[in-house]
């Protein structure tokens, strides 16, 4: 499997490619550290990406969209499958190797709160990096570094100041300057902007977009909120449990979703119009536990539309038709 | 295009003001923990304490120099004895005087006075002095000690916690292992090993002090351990993983700077401890030995003779006071900066 | 230099905390005295109303300054209604629901001025108004569980996790009612876990709180504030924890329940859409202030103040195609030493010359719709 999958050229255009991710994280082990069970986080994930595209991973709670993201960072190491970075396969480098590639990849956190050292100051925080990676002379890290948070919206007296004094929204954009900092290209935001107020959350997701024309940056952006994801986004992958269970354009998804899955997120989202009637799907039950996921489809347990093959059989991931790919049985009869 | 027009206008309106967040001024985070310590009563009288038995210990030696630490009173008064006899002889009586002049070596045990402020022991030292002795040999021990705990439990608790897996195993089973050893009895042998050893008095408590670090340093390693457990899953570890940043750089430039407020406030209470500890080597006689002097030595006196616990308060009360003082202060500096530096561990 | 201006010095941080000392002292010895009910008997302006906060002052004393959390908040709650209260972090609408139940943290936290008139029903069924501001600590449980009951954003530590469901709900029913048998309340306790939807109240009755869901947390939640049968039912951000799929099941239930309840519901949210479904009538706040409420239409359809249009704007929407969002610029602003105008002044994009005024008044466009913006003043289309 793993040949087989080698021997595929890796696509010129593409910035990110993954093929085949699996993470399993153990949850039991025998005393000679065999693991007994385990829990799949990512399964079977695949998707292309090219420079300058943001793709958008929507899902739930437990779906595996943080995982992900962590994954292809190589934050935490992959159980199978492959990471291809810029033309250049990162699946097994070593923790020394892959320090290089690093600054070309940074993460965006949820929790504005606790991803920012509560005992540097923003200056502290913004010219480590760039100091580390020695991005300009020593003598001109502050004057880039102050560059930069005007560039974010931060105003030159934050220099000084600490994390704890600022608001939500302008930690977000002090995480936003860290990971700039260091001209990556690939930046994955981690639901940046859920924690956030609406009014905020509208700053930063423009912000996010302004910097990605003037920095040629490729996003992957996770989030729970459609409604959020359709204004970044090129291209959206929705994960249920684990797997990927609906992929393509912006457009396709929005106009026209296949999978019942993605057509009841879209349904659930409350319209901030008190007139507005809305056929709403609300999906029965709960999220089953990702521990002991469902027999077959994954879904058939709060699918409106399950059947007796649902329960069986695991439905394949097919294209239907201009890289438009979703998992779902009835789309294939 | 028009909104900008707007956005203009509007700062010509506002542009002689200076934008709300900078109206607003907040406390730094070294104010911060100033201002929390000093707001506890508790802690400034522990500081006084603490500090007041410093310049007592280092200071009053330099100041008061009447009576050195091993200087023996021999202003002994001179005592005249008078005998009388009386002889009969052959039905006439003749008396016999004898004066004797017999003159005391030293002054023991003589009470407070102008010339000795406590007074003098046993043996005609000057138990002031002694006292400000004692205590630079407990200050100092114990902050010996302690200072060598943190070292050893900061590199082992650190090492542990970042790498995790088998490190983390052998380093916390050695510590389970040490933690079970008996102190005390192993103290013992030791103290007796010396003994036959033949090893200077003065020298003797430092070796001890080594025995206790080695035995004392898995709390610590234990305590670094389980904050740089939770400190690695903060998502600023994470970032600076995914910055690519170096492992050294890691532990001692983000982590270990995290865990410095428990590790004060650990190295504030065990400061006690060990001044407590070193009382009882001492008072065990297996410590600072005779004439140098200790705290723990200058209560133990009261075991050579029982009219001096009763009767002589001023040889072995100043003493003990003096180790509560220590422990307290040092206690209450503890919890004070445990307050002002990690407000969140309170109650 | 650069960071002596930007933080307290020493002798300013004193001076704080000597001030606050005195009002605090001032103000727990009022909060803890002993008092007769009629020292807190209060009229209601109309006997329609289930709650009416009048000009609510909440502080709370920092090392670092007053924060006016709340500052001169008023709006009615009428009966069987439900009033959404929404706005951005940091802008009161929690401390104000905290106010209404008593629960401020003192001594930091203070009622500093201002009355909180609730339409209580004693225990033979006629009504009485009792002001919550005025009611010492002690008495408080007359109202607070009974008469008011509250449902948390987090049902994850909400609950006690020592005990099972059943045992949390009986309790709830005995203080309610306390010669009731162990079968009374377990009976009840069922009845109310079948009334919030719960599919095996039987077997959700006997688990502990970590065996269940977000979403059946907060059911179990719902269906506890709703054991005693309250007249006022204060929900802080019921769905906000929980997945879209959820949040839609949870609303859902709400919805139903309104109807079959006899009761208001403050429902404290930051989502408008929350908002749009649920609420009929709305009150919008920012920085501890309210600057516009009136009914659900009126907000959503005619919304006057900037603030309020700009947040109708800024939420994306899966209809809206346009390429950016949207937003207000600047940020929410800290609450310790507000000035004496309107707040929102530097992220607004409409201001005029009276704007570096006085904070405005309460202008009132319809019967029921206020907006607190110097734009809607008679003066302002003068000058204007």
């Amino acid at each position: 499997m793993a040949e087989k999958t080698n021997a595929q050229p890796f696509d010129p255009e593409a910035i990110l490619e993954v093929r085949n991710l699996r993470k399993c994280f153990p949850l039991k082990k025998t005393i000679t550290g065999k693991v007994t069970s385990e829990l799949i986080a990512v399964d079977n994930v695949s998707f292309k990406l090219k420079a300058g595209e943001t793709l958008g991973i929507v899902g739930e709670s437990g779906c595996g969209k943080t995982t992900l993201g962590r994954t292809i960072l190589k934050l935490h190491p992959s159980s199978g499958g492959q990471i291809i970075f810029d033309g250049k396969d990162i699946t097994n480098l070593k923790s020394s190797q892959m320090r290089e590639i690093r600054k070309q990849m940074q993460i965006i956190f949820q929790d504005p709160y606790s991803s920012l050292p509560p005992r540097s100051t923003v200056g502290g925080i913004l010219s480590e990096p760039v100091e580390v990676h020695n991005i300009v002379p020593k003598s001109e890290v502050k004057s880039y570094v102050l560059d930069l948070m005007e560039k974010c919206g931060l105003r030159d007296y934050y220099y000084e100041r600490y994390p704890h004094e600022f608001s939500g929204g302008q930690r977000q954009r002090i995480c936003i300057a860290r990971a700039l900092s260091v001209n990556p290209k690939l930046v994955i935001c981690d639901e940046p902007v859920s924690a956030l107020d609406v009014s905020i959350q509208a700053q930063i997701i423009n912000l996010l977009k302004q910097l990605q024309q003037d920095m040629n940056l490729t996003y992957v952006f996770i989030s729970h909120d459609l409604s959020v994801v359709k204004f970044i986004s090129d291209k959206i992958g929705v994960m249920y449990l684990g797997s990927m269970v609906e992929f393509g354009t912006k457009e396709d998804i929005f106009s026209n979703p296949l999978h019942p899955y993605t057509k009841a997120l879209f349904s659930a989202i409350p319209h901030p119009d008190p007139d507005f009637k809305m056929n709403r799907i609300v999906l029965k039950g709960d999220i089953p536990s990702p521990a002991n996921p469902p027999k077959g489809c994954r879904f058939h347990t709060r699918c409106p539309y399950a059947t007796d093959i649902c329960k069986e059989k695991v439905p394949e991931y097919k294209d239907y038709g201009n890289g438009h790919c979703a998992a779902c049985h009835l789309l294939e009869q | 295009m028009e909104e900008k027009e707007k956005t203009a206008e509007k700062t010509e309106v506002i542009d002689n003001e200076l934008p709300l967040d900078k109206t607003v001024r907040l406390m730094s985070p070294t104010r911060m923990v100033v201002r929390r310590f000093f707001r506890s009563r508790l802690s400034i009288v522990g500081l006084i304490m603490v500090v007041g038995l410093f310049i007592f210990s280092f200071l009053g030696p330099v100041f008061y120099t009447e009576w050195g630490e091993i200087e023996l009173d021999e202003s002994g008064k001179t005592e005249y004895s008078v005998s009388q006899a009386t002889y009969t002889v052959n039905g006439k009586e003749y008396t016999l005087r004898q004066t004797t002049e017999k003159s005391l070596k030293d002054n023991f045990l003589d009470a407070p006075s102008a010339e000795h402020i406590l007074g003098t022991d046993n043996e005609g030292y000057d138990i002031f002095v002694r006292l400000m002795y004692g205590g630079r040999i407990s200050l100092i021990v114990s902050f010996i000690a302690v200072f060598l705990i943190t070292a050893i439990g900061v590199v082992m608790g650190g090492i542990a916690g970042f790498f995790g897996g088998v490190i983390d195993n052998i380093i916390m089973r050695v510590c389970d292992v040490l933690i079970c050893l008996p102190g005390v009895p192993i103290l013992l042998i030791i103290s007796t090993i010396l003994d036959a050893s033949e090893i200077d008095a003065k020298y003797r408590i430092y070796l001890l002090m080594i025995y206790l670090t080695f035995i004392s340093w898995p709390g610590t390693a234990r305590l670094v351990r389980g904050q740089i457990l939770s400190l690695r899953e903060q998502e600023y570890m994470v970032a600076a993983e995914a910055m690519g940043y170096s492992v050294p750089r890691k532990i001692f430039k983000h982590l270990v700077p995290n865990v410095m407020p428990q590790l004060i406030v650990q190295m504030s209470l065990s400061l006690g401890s060990m001044i407590l500890y070193e009382a009882t080597l001492s008072y065990l006689n297996l410590g600072v030995k005779a004439p140098y002097a200790a705290w723990g030595t200058m209560i133990n006196i009261i075991s050579t003779n029982q009219d001096i616990l009763q009767n002589h308060l001023n040889v072995w009360v100043p003493a003990g006071v003096c180790i509560v003082i220590a422990v307290l202060g040092f206690n209450f500096i503890g919890d004070g900066l445990r307050d002002a530096l990690d407000p969140k561990a309170r109650r | 230099m650069s960071k002596n201006s930007n933080h307290l010095s020493g002798k300013e941080v004193r001076e704080i905390a000597k001030q606050n000392k005195k009002i605090i002292k001032c103000l727990e010895a009022y909060k803890n005295r002993k008092a007769e009910e009629s020292e807190y008997l209060a009229h209601m302006s109309d006997p329609n109303n289930i709650l009416e906060i009048d000009n609510l002052h909440t502080y709370f004393f920092t090392e670092q300054g007053v924060v006016k959390a709340v500052n001169g908040v008023s709006f009615n709650i009428p009966k069987n209604a439900t009033v959404g209260v929404v706005g951005e972090s940091g802008c009161g609408k929690s401390v104000t629901s905290m106010s209404v139940m008593r629960l401020i943290q003192g001594p930091a936290g203070q009622i500093y001025a201002g009355s909180i008139r609730f339409n209580a029903k004693d225990k033979a069924g006629f009504e009485k108004a009792y002001d919550i501001a005025k009611i010492p600590i002690s008495d408080i449980h007359k109202i607070r569980g009974d008469q008011i009951a509250m449902i948390f954003q987090e049902p994850m530590t909400s609950l006690n996790p020592v005990f099972t469901i059943g045992q949390q709900l009986d309790e709830v029913t005995f203080i309610h009612n306390p010669n009731a048998t162990k079968e009374e309340a377990k009976a009840k306790s069922i009845e109310m876990l079948d009334l919030v939807g719960i599919a095996i109240p039987e077997r959700v009755y006997n688990s502990y709180p970590h065996e269940l869901s977000g979403g059946m947390r907060q059911r179990v939640m719902i269906s506890m504030a709703l054991a005693s049968d309250p007249r006022l039912i204060i929900a802080d951000e019921p769905t906000t924890a929980l997945d879209v799929t959820i949040q839609a099941q949870i609303l859902d239930l709400l919805r139903e329940l309104k109807t079959k309840i006899d009761g208001s519901i403050m429902l404290i949210t930051h989502d408008l859409g929350i908002i749009a479904e649920m609420a009929d009538y709305v009150v919008v706040m920012y920085a501890g202030r309210v600057i516009e409420k009136g009914t659900v239409r009126e907000i959503f359809h005619n919304p006057l103040h900037p603030y309020t249009i700009g947040l109708q704007k800024s939420k994306p929407t899966l209809e809206s195609d346009s390429e950016t969002l949207f937003n207000i610029p600047g940020n929410v602003p800290n609450p310790i030493n507000m000035p004496n105008y309107c707040y929102f002044r530097e992220r607004c994009s409409k201001c005029i010359k009276k704007c570096s005024g006085d904070y405005p008044g309460m202008i009132q466009v319809s019967p029921t719709h206020f907006v607190a913006c110097h734009l809607y003043g008679e003066e302002a289309e003068s000058n204007g």
